[in-house]
């Protein structure tokens, strides 16, 4: 760094390799330019490692990020939504609609009375038709076609993408389950590990204190000594 | 006036004297590139989505008093690069690293490569974007706004809040970093 503080110096090594970011990107006033190069065609080592970053250069340009311009809002806003309870509620509504449109397609007829929801399946027999004309229930081709007219294209395509959404939370979901168990595994067999250790060497170091009382100790317990003086 | 024609210095005063227009055409120029910034900050769509909005909404609330010493670019690039760090504390050291290197390996569908581009060339942006979330948080600021976001030497100095000589020590190394980790890995 000193020969860099000083013009008509030539730059050794260590300012050079500094510099060559900036020679890269053409950033260098001319005299340290002019300094840098100066030093390169003497340096074999420093000319190795600017064709290095070219080359790192080169490798960097693989990572490309799509740039989500106006999307970014639409996915953050599809993704902040409250799980807790807008989910389950999208989802039972669209299963409503969906269950509405297919018991509507199968003939199916629901009705309440006397506190109790009687569902007939099936179209209506002959008799039926005879019993209960079509003319017996006016707005139901009406209803009937507000239903068609809602599950168009644009319901479909709410449909599709509530479906994707919810497999893409759920996709989401798992894989940060799966990385945090993962973690939480790898802390567990660390964890472990450093016990198992712990109590080997407490083992061993009971070891050593049984033996170490075995041999030792009786010989030099005060009451032995005692003991012993009596003895003698 | 053509959009590339309006500077966002332009911008800017426009959107202080009350017109809201500006402020979304700075939002649609630049929302992309902050993006891009934060998600290579960060390798996590997610949070570059929630940074993103975050740096938008700062720029809204905070342009009422840009004084404009630099440039609206530089100004929001640090915005970004402030919040990552922020979020980074936040999350820890150790998720963070679990997070980066799982999702870096899945590859987001936004992040990928495009699918006309080969198998091989696949595999290289994920081994690049592991290669820089790698880095040291300073060297990965400092490569990420030079090479990712096409900065100036000073602009990235200004928007990292070190000197100059420090910006160009961090790139020195962050490309030896990269080099090892790219082609002996």
């Amino acid at each position: 760094m000193m020969t860099s503080k000083t013009p008509s110096e030539p730059l050794d090594c260590e300012s050079t390799l500094v510099e060559l970011p900036a020679l890269l990107s053409d950033e260098l006033d001319r005299p340290m330019k002019h300094r840098v190069e100066a030093h390169l065609t003497t340096c074999s080592a420093c000319r190795d490692e600017l064709e290095g970053h070219r080359r790192t250069l080169g490798h960097l340009k693989a990572w490309t990020v799509e740039s989500p311009a106006g999307e970014i809002h639409k996915r953050s806003v599809r993704r902040r939504r409250p799980a807790a309870w807008y989910r389950p509620a999208m989802a039972g509504v669209a299963a409503a609609l969906l269950a509405f449109v297919v018991l509507g397609a199968v003939g199916a007829d629901a009705k309440w009375a006397d506190g109790q929801l009687t569902l007939t399946l099936g179209r209506p027999t002959d008799d039926q038709s005879r019993s209960e004309p079509a003319t017996a229930e006016p707005w139901a081709p009406a209803i009937r076609e507000a239903v068609d007219e809602l599950f168009d294209d644009r319901m479909a395509e709410l449909l599709v993408a509530l479906e994707e959404d919810l497999a893409n939370f759920d996709q989401r979901h798992e894989q940060r389950r799966l990385i945090l168990a993962g973690a939480v595994d790898r802390q567990r067999n660390t964890d472990w590990q450093r016990v198992k250790t712990a109590m080997e060497v407490l083992f061993v170091r009971q070891d050593a204190m049984t033996h170490w009382m075995t041999e030792f100790a009786p010989l030099e317990a005060p009451g032995n000594l005692d003991d012993r003086k009596e003895q003698s | 006036m053509r959009e590339m024609d309006v500077t966002d210095a332009e911008l800017v005063g426009r959107f202080q004297r009350g017109d809201r227009e500006a402020f979304a055409r700075l939002t649609a120029r630049w929302q992309g590139r902050a993006y891009a910034l934060a998600y290579r900050l960060t390798v996590d769509a997610d949070e570059a989505d929630d940074i993103t909005q975050s740096a938008m909404l700062r720029a809204y609330q905070g342009l009422a008093g840009f004084n404009g010493r630099s440039s609206f670019s530089t100004w929001l690039h640090r915005v970004v690069v402030n919040l990552c760090r922020d979020r980074k504390r936040a999350l820890g050291r150790r998720e963070n690293t679990l997070r980066i290197v799982s999702e870096s390996r899945q590859s987001p569908s936004h992040a990928a490569p495009a699918p006309q581009d080969s198998g091989e060339r696949a595999d290289m942006s994920g081994t690049v974007a592991r290669a820089v979330a790698a880095l040291p948080e300073d060297m990965r600021e400092a490569v990420v706004l030079k090479y990712y976001q096409g900065l100036k030497l000073v602009e990235v100095a200004e928007i990292v809040e070190a000197p100059l000589s420090t910006v160009k020590s961090r790139l020195a190394r962050g490309l030896v970093l990269l080099r090892e980790a790219l082609e002996n890995p």
